[in-house]
């Protein structure tokens, strides 16, 4: 009896590990969008390329990609490949919301390296950003046909992060 | 006394490195009591960029973005509530530092005083096991010293 008591601490302990690896050391330390399942935010803003107002019935070609991007941003540079091979292959339809970004930058930096979006929406003072609850270039959302946020992924979209996060639920569309 | 009037200088001179921490961005306010909320709030939020500091204690682009945000919607007679209300249906519970009470963080809560009360019962229920135990050696002790007396007797009365 004594013995089994003298156990206990240990006991807690090794409950108190095993509890906090699998609550701490989940997959990604993303946080966990608040938008998800909900309706893609209301928005009229210019877009990047015509200065046209664009709402969200512009957002048409559904399901789709949309993609926060910005010339100062690096890490957009990495995903820039695998978004224009998205585009190429015709994988799925790819709209971008240009992050708190200099217009000539932006459109200059899309003639240099290709174009991967339908259009960009032109979202200087980060209204926008901040209604998808962004809070770092880049992340990408995958928006179901009735415009509902499905999934969302901060940091480059590699082909990785799409097997895992966004592939099967393209299939499921 | 040459050395403190050394170190007061030194003091002095550090002290300008301060404000270059001093230019940031200025906000006006209608009335001071919006002033003061508005620097209430910005300490109560996280930064969703850096994850370890408040809003206030933030210079990331995000973390200037929602001080603007606040900025605005108190002076445009938003509530705190709702102002909540609007942070957190973006950026999600995890904006504020305070978790809400629900059951997937009830643990969070309740656990502490769980924890108080285990380590309580653990120490009663130790305290009464060493009273019995010193109960008996005492009673032990009683019956030996009584034993004692009875041989003593027996021998002497021999």
């Amino acid at each position: 009896m004594n013995r089994i008591i003298h156990l206990l601490p240990l006991a807690f302990f090794i409950v108190l590990v095993v509890a906090l690896h699998n609550f701490l050391d989940k997959e990604d330390d993303q946080l966990a969008s608040a938008l998800l399942d909900k309706s893609f935010p209301t928005f009229s803003l210019p877009s990047l390329e015509t200065q046209e107002l664009v709402e969200n019935r512009d957002l048409s070609k559904l399901p789709a990609l949309v993609n926060v991007w910005a010339t100062w941003c690096i890490t957009c540079r990495v995903e820039h490949p695998f978004l224009m091979k998205l585009k190429q292959e015709s994988v799925i339809n790819i709209y971008g919301i240009n992050y708190k970004d200099q217009k000539k930058k932006a459109i200059d930096l899309l003639e240099k390296i290709g174009n991967p979006y339908e259009f960009s929406i032109f979202d200087q003072k980060g209204i926008l950003a901040i209604d998808l609850g962004v809070y770092g270039a880049p992340e990408t959302f995958l928006i179901d046909q009735k415009g509902v946020i499905k999934v969302r992924h901060v940091g480059a979209l590699t082909p990785d992060v799409w097997e895992k996060k966004f592939k099967g639920f393209l299939g499921s569309l | 006394m040459m050395n403190r009037k050394i170190v007061l200088l030194l003091i002095l001179l550090i002290s300008f490195f301060g404000l270059s921490d001093t230019k940031k961005e200025l906000y006006s306010f209608s009335d001071i009591e919006r002033q003061e909320r508005f620097i209430q709030l910005q300490e109560i939020y996280r930064c969703p960029k850096c994850q370890s500091s408040s809003l206030a204690g933030s210079n990331s682009l995000i973390a200037k973005d929602l001080k603007g945000q606040i900025y605005k919607l108190i002076e445009e007679g938003k509530t705190d509530k709702e102002i909540e209300t609007y942070l957190r249906s973006r950026y999600g519970d995890f904006i504020v530092y305070k978790p809400p009470f629900r059951k997937n963080t009830l643990i969070l809560w309740l656990g502490p005083f769980l924890f108080l009360i285990v380590v309580f019962a653990w120490v009663m229920i130790r305290k009464i096991v060493f009273k019995s135990e010193v109960e008996d050696l005492e009673s032990e002790k009683i019956v030996k010293a009584a034993e004692k007396t009875r041989l003593k007797n027996l021998f002497e009365g021999d």
